[in-house]
């Protein structure tokens, strides 16, 4: 009879150098010896395609009996598509034996990443099913009870996990988080998080990406102020913004502003206009999930905003001078809503007509990004625009943007939270950082007299029913990703090829293991009509655009740089 | 071509053809229904097989509108 065992391992996120494609592995190894599984997350990684080869990458495959998402970034969610595609087969043989995928997480997370597939064009039969998390409802998975509390992020319903394996150990998991209020639903709760710590925690996974940073993660609340400035400036004129459509909590505040600095002047409330798919699809999503943006604005504020489509009607009858657009493309993304416009390429915003037009990017510019930032501007100025594009590397007039990830004062306080609460002796695990960041992350555990340990990625730990720590230091300096790449280049219609990579740990260099073979969504071409008869010819070729865009609509064939993720 | 509930980005290419300026945001699922059905294609049930299939109309639908790439910012910005 074997020894009992619980175990955490990082297979993705816990990189060298950044963060992205976030995976974690939880799991139960029985008396008999049979381990029971649990994948927390499956994000991807950005790469620049010029150098890698790769559009993304996304941690290994592993075998799961249970998955929950803490919430819906890109580098969390991003994956699984992929692994849905690269499963094709397996899930299909699953389903046919009554055995469905089933993804646990909360309602937002679900909506986006059903988004995600549906933009995939993945067959329906293929989505997996989901079951609901809510923040107090524990569930059971795979062996593990799952203890599920809000926690705040720039994103809504993110969700935080106690995970107790059938030995007891509890193992506590914040997700991305910060610990001032959000404005779209459950938040952090310093009142929860100590109750859960009473219960113990024997090993506490925290979020280390701004943990460098002194201080607390200000409230979203505080970019407010930021935005009713703005709309004082710009007085008489029309107003064209752009925000991270991710950032879904932004839209609200941006309502919230417009309410009060009505309130504050007796004027009538600018109307947000939405323009850009990803804004859009936020949108619908909050609505979905019971996130009625106008109706908490008006109980809060006694002021009706309207929220428009650009593309409507009705957008176009509010005169210029009460319009707030809110767009995509805060990096000069040259599909982007906010691009198009600074090109006046933009049928849906109307940069002439004698009104004048503010321009407020309310993201800073990413490092990398400095070129096309730079060149969106211009394009605004040349077309007489006031502008405003946030300087990353200095105070700025307005706050328009505020992190969703823990400083230094929020890792304190859940530390504190935790060592003061818990019956046990609690083992803080630094994850999503650099190693800069991880290190901050553990001094201030040590600090609160918790122990710590830097983890990295493939190295695992293990918890004995005792609660005795030990650690499984990787067997090799080469981790393995998968690299995504999309041979045509093209999100519209992706092609995509996956290789299994490793990755040397020192020097960052990429070896091709091998191509994993997959088989593609099987009624792809028979559901647009395309693929060829059984004499071989193509059924329903597809039409030559002759290099235009017809009907001023958009011209897939145009797209040169793809997105990949998607 | 024919148009069943399995073709559900299709069905988004024929919606964004008839209803050029639709508001999305504030599309119901009855509404979205009735033009679903509406279409001289459409050849299927008119009720979907799960309210999911209207959903995955309407995400496609925002898409077709003005296609995007992803954005790509980093974590540390969200």
């Amino acid at each position: 009879m074997a020894e009992t065992k619980s175990a955490w391992e990082s297979v993705g996120g816990n990189n060298g150098d950044r963060i992205g494609g976030n995976a974690n592995k939880f799991s139960y190894t029985d008396k008999d010896g049979k381990t029971h599984t649990l994948q927390v997350d499956c994000g991807t990684m950005f790469s620049d395609k010029e150098l890698t080869g790769y559009d993304n990458f996304m941690p290994d495959l592993f075998e799961a009996d249970g998955f929950l998402l803490t919430h819906c970034h890109m580098d969390h969610i991003g994956g699984i598509s992929h692994m849905l595609n690269l499963r094709r087969d397996e899930l299909k043989a699953n389903r046919e034996a009554g055995k469905e995928f089933v993804i646990h997480c909360a309602p937002y997370t679900q909506k986006l990443l059903e988004d995600n597939l549906a933009l995939q064009k993945m067959p329906r039969e293929e989505w997996p099913k989901f079951e609901k998390v809510e923040d107090g409802k524990p569930f059971e998975v795979a062996g593990f009870k799952v203890e599920p509390f809000a926690v705040s992020h720039s994103a809504p319903d993110a969700m935080g996990f106690v995970i107790e394996s059938p030995d007891g150990v509890r193992m506590m998991t914040m997700g991305d988080f910060k610990t001032a209020p959000v404005p779209l639903g459950k938040g952090w709760d310093n009142k929860k998080i100590a109750e859960i710590a009473k219960k113990g925690v024997d090993l506490m996974f925290l979020d280390s990406t701004s943990a460098t940073q002194e201080g607390v993660c200000p409230p979203e609340k505080d970019v407010e102020k930021g935005i009713k400035d703005i709309v004082a400036q710009s007085e008489g004129g029309m107003i064209v913004s752009a925000v991270i459509a991710s950032s879904a909590h932004r839209l609200h505040t941006v309502a919230m502003a417009l309410a009060k600095h009505a309130n504050e002047t007796g004027k009538r409330p600018r109307t947000i206009i939405l323009d850009g798919g990803s804004l859009k699809r936020s949108y619908i999503a909050l609505k979905r999930c019971g996130y009625d943006i106008e109706k908490q604005v008006k109980q809060a504020t006694g002021q009706d905003i309207k929220i428009y489509d650009a593309r409507a009607p009705e957008a176009q009858k509010v005169p210029k001078s009460e319009r707030f657009y809110v767009c995509t493309g805060t990096q000069g993304e040259e599909l982007a809503s906010f691009y198009r416009a600074s090109q006046g390429t933009n049928r849906n915003i109307p940069m002439k007509g004698g009104c004048p037009v503010f321009v407020y990017n309310l993201q800073s510019c990413i490092p990398g990004n400095e070129e096309q930032y730079a060149a969106m501007e211009q394009g605004f100025k040349d077309q007489g625009c006031t502008t405003y594009f946030p300087d990353r590397y200095k105070e700025n007039k307005y706050l328009t943007h505020v992190s969703g990830h823990a400083k230094a004062g929020d890792i304190k306080l859940a530390c504190d939270l935790v060592a003061k609460n818990s019956p046990r002796p609690t083992t803080v695990v630094p994850v999503h950082g650099d190693p800069a960041q991880r290190k901050a992350v553990m001094k201030i555990a040590q600090d609160a007299g918790l122990k710590a340990a830097i983890v990295p990625n493939f190295a695992a730990v293990e918890v004995s029913k005792e609660g005795k720590i030990s650690y499984v230091q990787p067997t090799s300096k080469q981790e393995v990703w998968i690299g995504i790449n999309d041979k045509n280049d093209n999100f519209i219609e992706p092609d995509f090829q996956y290789d299994r990579v490793t990755r040397d740990v020192d020097t960052g260099r990429l070896r091709v293991v091998e191509t994993i073979p997959y088989t593609k969504a099987p009624v792809e071409d028979e559901r647009r009509g395309k693929g060829k008869n059984k004499e071989g010819k193509w059924n329903n070729p597809p039409k030559k655009n002759k290099g235009k865009n017809k009907g001023g609509r958009f011209n897939p064939a145009f797209v040169k740089k793809g997105r990949g993720g998607r | 071509m024919s148009l069943s509930w399995e073709k559900y980005w299709e069905i988004a290419e024929a919606l964004n053809e008839a209803h050029p300026t639709q508001d999305l945001i504030h599309l119901n699922d009855a509404d979205l229904l009735k033009m679903i059905v509406a279409l001289p294609d459409f050849n299927d049930e008119p009720v979907p097989p799960s309210p999911k299939d209207l959903e995955a109309v309407l995400t496609c639908w925002t898409e077709l509108d003005n296609p995007e790439p992803q954005e790509k910012i980093p974590a540390a910005a969200m």
